[in-house]
């Protein structure tokens, strides 16, 4: 679907704004590749006006078509720092009901995403043309964290004081595989606001990949980002809390959460790639809100107009708090109606965070003028 | 010598674990400076090259900044993981683990 020769880059934390600004000019041409791919959601949006604002069950069983494309391996790193490593299971190679349990964890996981993405978005992977999910994990020696290096997953085991094993967290691999799907449909720049929107787009869908898998409706669903991850000793309950940013720890040693829930409390820092993960504690809390004033699945409403934005052309690397909230208010009309009840509660949603915007649709509406 | 470290980015942003560490290895027990000032050296660290960008697409990577002052030299080396340099990543691994 995506060409895979974008000049996009996402990641310049340390480069000087003007090269920055150059490389945003030449990289935002290459959204214009994905206008003509939003009239193809045409079925979607019509089976969805066809159908009454309700909830409805998942569906029970994923797409067979899905199964025979989804590619799998795990490898480890024993413990060094060396990428991929040695692979330890794949889907030709399944580990075995008593293998090693971060291998277990990774394997299911990306097997949850993908079905994710397979059976509600009809996404084949996060490139949607069948890309192998790689991961590893064992990563370093102690290693607390896990990230996406551009082509895989890596998982490290956490040093045991402060973080259990980041395959612990089934959120935590939904977030880190949808930061690939971002860079293919968006390449949201890694910094500032469009870094938040990239942050808060793999919670988002993160959180509902776990939702999914434990079939949580919004109010039974926890709304914690990596829930089980800090080890025992640490005073907090997450990563990261959606339904209430800026609570998920307080601790000696990691210090407070520092995410704010309101416009009124955005963190101006250069710290965090522009406090990519401090900020994006605004989107979340309205994606948060959204999703509760919907009920039912998350995945079913919020989750799809999130989903249908972040394919939108009109999403641009460099794209702010507002814009991306105009696009979602836009989506929601497009997908439910103009004056609906979805496109009025992502309205409300967004003002509770301190962002307003107005019914109708933004500048620029990219996927009408794609008929060309 | 007098070495400065500082870790950013990660899958979340902790307050407590990006506040920088400063270290003066003249200071340290002599086993403790020798064997800091052994990986420095093991790194090559003045000749390493400043920065080196994270990976494009990349997400949720720790970047690692070192700044060393030794005598009138001062040099300072930005990488992100996955750090492809054996000896830079066993100095990184040691100064992380510092205690403070």
């Amino acid at each position: 679907m995506c060409s895979r020769s974008h000049v996009r880059h996402s990641i310049f934390c340390i480069l000087p704004p003007h090269i920055l600004r150059s490389i945003l000019e030449r990289g935002s041409a290459d959204q214009r590749a994905h206008a003509s791919r939003t009239l193809a959601l045409d079925t979607t949006f019509r089976a969805l006006r066809a159908s009454p604002f309700q909830p409805q069950p998942p569906s029970a069983a994923p797409l067979s078509t899905h199964a025979a494309t989804k590619q799998r391996t795990i490898y480890t790193a024993q413990n060094q720092q060396t990428l991929p490593g040695v692979e330890a299971a794949s889907d030709a190679n399944p580990p075995a009901a008593n293998a090693d349990v971060t291998i277990r964890e990774a394997f299911d996981g990306l097997g949850d995403t993908y079905d994710f993405y397979a059976d509600l978005f009809n996404r084949n992977s996060i490139d949607d043309e069948g890309l192998p999910l790689d991961a590893t994990v064992h990563y370093g020696n102690n290693y607390d964290n896990a990230f996406w290096n551009g082509r895989q997953m890596v998982f490290g085991d956490g040093d045991g004081e402060l973080f259990n094993r980041f395959t612990i967290a089934l959120d935590v691999i939904g977030h880190e595989l949808t930061h690939g799907v971002t860079e293919d449909e968006a390449g949201l720049v890694y910094m500032f606001q469009a870094g938040a929107l990239n942050e808060s787009i793999s919670d988002v869908f993160g959180s509902l990949i776990k939702q999914r898998a434990r079939n949580h409706t919004v109010a039974q669903a926890d709304w914690l980002i990596g829930e089980g991850l800090l080890a025992p000793a640490v005073q907090g309950v997450a990563l990261r809390s959606m339904k209430a940013p800026g609570t998920a720890y307080d601790d000696p040693v990691l210090g407070k959460d520092p995410q704010p829930a309101h416009m009124s409390n955005y963190v101006d820092t250069f710290n965090d790639n522009g406090g990519v993960h401090i900020n994006s504690g605004i989107p979340n809390k309205a994606f948060f809100e959204a999703a509760m004033a919907m009920g039912g699945y998350a995945w079913e409403h919020a989750g799809r107009i999130w989903y249908e934005t972040l394919r939108d052309s009109a999403l641009k690397p460099n794209t702010g708090f507002k814009r991306f909230a105009k696009l979602t208010a836009s989506t929601a009309a497009r997908l439910y109606g103009t004056g609906s009840d979805p496109e009025q509660i992502v309205i409300a949603a967004w003002a509770k965070v301190g962002i307003q915007v107005t019914a109708g649709a933004p500048a620029g509406t990219p996927h009408v003028t794609a008929a060309a | 010598m007098r070495v400065q470290f500082q870790m950013s980015g990660g899958v979340g942003f902790f307050p407590g674990l990006a506040a920088p560490k400063t270290i003066d290895i003249d200071a340290l027990p002599e086993a403790d400076g020798t064997a800091l000032k052994a990986l420095v050296d093991a790194a090559a660290f003045f000749s390493l090259p400043g920065r080196v960008p994270p990976t494009r697409g990349a997400a949720d990577y720790r970047t690692y900044e070192i700044t060393i002052e030794d005598g009138g030299r001062r040099h300072t080396v930005a990488v992100s993981d996955p750090v492809e340099n054996p000896a830079l990543a066993k100095l990184i691994e040691k100064l992380k683990s510092w205690k403070r």
